[in-house]
């Protein structure tokens, strides 16, 4: 199978920033970056845009592609849906009608949250995990980065996965509806992750009437916003036609989902490499007895973002104390079960090649073979100096001929060197230390 | 392909270690999804076996064109009676490893439901080689 090296559909390198330093290769968990010819290249098969090479970057190299405020504006046409993770970037004094009212005096001609297509999504979802007789635990499809991990690595879970549509795509119907066919608004999502700005692009369900017309990273507009809501008192030309929900704010933080479902208990697990432990148990079958698994590829759910500005932790504490002093408790308003089999997904979701090595089982088998006996010959130290997160990513790019044995900085040494030798760290003698 | 695995008794810490590693080996080959869940929840309770009940043990994996066969054998206390331990429920896991949430007695039912084919033989004070198949072939997959 050939590798493509391309750009994702949303995720950008500045060529210039990056340096070839490995941080973001070795974070990766599809080991979907190499660095080639000293700057970081992306396989976009196996890249699931969980947004983690953006957080490690330290020369901000990776980027998002991202419309400019100054076209989105000057239309007069644009309507901005807000991802629950947006309210909470401001600060502890900043509410959530505030920060709608904020995007008004930017030049949105309209600002929403998620509204009924939030509560409509929540009754799909409860519908169907009570309905249905399912086969091992049921799997939150609110975070694309995970939907999209199962795709790429455990492709017998995508039974697994909740097939409700995606509350922001619900939204977007919703408005669409309301507004009418003919209308030449744009609708642009104001987005907390890489991942949204993905799923946003391409819906899963829904005709192309119904798309966002695009996605802007919310730390492209942060300034802005935040100097408005920093002026203090205001006059904005009308308030937002709608009310934020403030019992559906929980939908940012992880555990959201399933104190909005009213569920008890249910498995909540935050951080893509937790939640790849998740899944590995789960498609071992080791998670029988749970019914439910919701999972976020970001440390505290979208909160923490790849494009998000304030501290997650920070921005999860002014949430919670918010709701706390207004006794915002759950959803108050009953579940619209009517009509909620409209919300499925109609097929489920395709795994994508990921892993495999080759699409004939006996090709596959020999590279297998060859990898094993390359890798062998390897230090397995996973230095990265050959572009390769691990030596073993390292023997398989070369069975694909992505790479050549003579790039480990080690092999030119022969067979017969001594590693522990090679990496001798500790001083000889008193003195001989550099540190 | 051949693979092969150490697995050390008592060692909960690395449960699974061995049979994640195949997992991760069956898709690289891009096998159905479908086999990989059957292969890797057999292979685990295999595993599990193992290191409940053994000193230690060997799991060799092989993948030919038409199933994936994978043996695993130990040198433990052995099974004394083959039927008894096959039934759902029947287990002789000691209380401290009952207490970790291990040895339900799920284990042996649990491979043969998911394998096209399992053999087992063990001699007491010895030790047991337990065997199980998964075919490839589409025509021959067992049903859920």
């Amino acid at each position: 199978m050939k590798l493509s090296f391309q750009p994702g559909r949303f995720l950008i390198l500045n060529g210039e920033r990056c340096q070839g330093c490995t941080h973001c290769m070795r974070v990766c968990p599809t080991e979907a970056i190499r660095i080639r010819h000293g700057k970081a290249e992306v396989i976009s098969h196996r890249c699931i845009e969980c947004g983690k090479c953006i957080q490690a970057c330290p020369r901000e190299a990776w980027g998002v592609r991202s419309i400019s405020l100054k076209k989105v504006r000057s239309k007069g046409k644009a309507v901005a849906i807000l991802d629950p993770a947006v309210f909470w970037q401001f600060g502890g004094q900043t509410s959530p009608r505030r920060v709608m009212e904020a995007f008004l005096e930017l030049g949105f001609i309209g600002a929403r949250d998620w509204g009924k297509g939030l509560r409509i999504y929540r009754a799909a979802v409860s519908d169907y995990l009570s309905s249905e007789d399912k086969q091992g635990p049921a799997i939150a499809s609110a975070c694309p980065a995970v939907v999209q991990l199962i795709q790429v690595k455990y492709p017998s879970l995508l039974e697994n996965l909740v097939p409700v549509i995606p509350p922001w795509e619900i939204a977007a119907r919703l408005f669409r509806q309301i507004e009418g066919k003919n209308s030449d608004l744009h609708l642009y999502y104001i987005t907390p992750c890489l991942a949204r700005a993905g799923a946003t692009a391409e819906p899963l369900s829904l005709g192309r009437q119904y798309r966002y017309h695009g996605a802007i990273p919310l730390v492209d507009i942060y300034n802005p916003l935040k100097s408005i809501l920093a002026r203090g008192s205001h006059h904005p030309v009308s308030g937002p036609s709608e009310e934020p929900a403030l019992s559906e704010m929980r939908w940012a933080t992880a555990g959201g989902e399933t104190h909005a479902l009213g569920m008890g208990a249910s498995l909540v697990v935050e951080g893509i490499d937790r939640v790849t432990k998740i899944l590995e148990l789960a498609e071992s079958g080791l998670l029988a007895d749970v019914p439910f698994i919701e999972a976020w590829a970001c440390p505290t759910g979208c909160l923490g973002g790849s494009l998000t500005v304030q501290d997650p932790f920070l921005a999860r504490y002014h949430l919670m104390a918010f709701l706390e002093e207004r006794e915002v408790g759950a959803q108050d308003e009953g579940a619209e079960a009517a009509g909620v089999n409209h919300f499925r997904l109609a097929s489920p979701l395709n795994p994508r090649p990921g892993l495999r090595l080759d699409d004939d089982l006996k090709k596959a088998m020999k590279k297998l073979r060859r990898i094993d006996e390359i890798f062998k010959r390897l230090p397995g130290i996973d230095c990265g100096s050959c572009g390769c997160p691990t030596c073993l990513a390292f023997a398989e790019d070369i069975v694909q001929g992505h790479a050549a044995e003579g790039d480990c900085c080690f092999a030119s040494r022969g067979k017969n060197w001594n590693r522990s030798k090679t990496m001798e760290m500790k001083p000889k003698r008193k003195g001989d230390s550099k540190f | 392909m051949n693979l092969e695995f150490e697995i050390t008794g008592q060692n909960f810490k690395k449960a699974g270690e061995a049979s994640f590693e195949i997992k991760h080996r069956l898709k690289l080959l891009g096998l159905p999804p479908d086999i990989i869940r059957r292969v890797a929840t057999a292979a685990y309770e295999a595993e599990m076996n193992v290191i409940i009940y053994a000193h230690k043990g060997k799991m060799k994996v092989c993948v030919d064109g038409r199933c994936v066969d994978v043996t695993v054998s130990d040198s433990g206390p052995g099974i004394p009676d083959i039927e008894l331990a096959m039934r759902e429920g029947y287990t002789t896991a000691p209380p401290h490893v009952k207490q970790l949430g291990f040895g339900s007695g799920m284990g042996l039912p649990n491979i043969k439901k998911n394998a096209d084919w399992m053999g087992l033989q063990s001699w007491v004070n010895r030790g047991t080689t337990l065997r199980f198949k998964v075919n490839l072939d589409e025509r021959s997959k067992k049903g859920k």
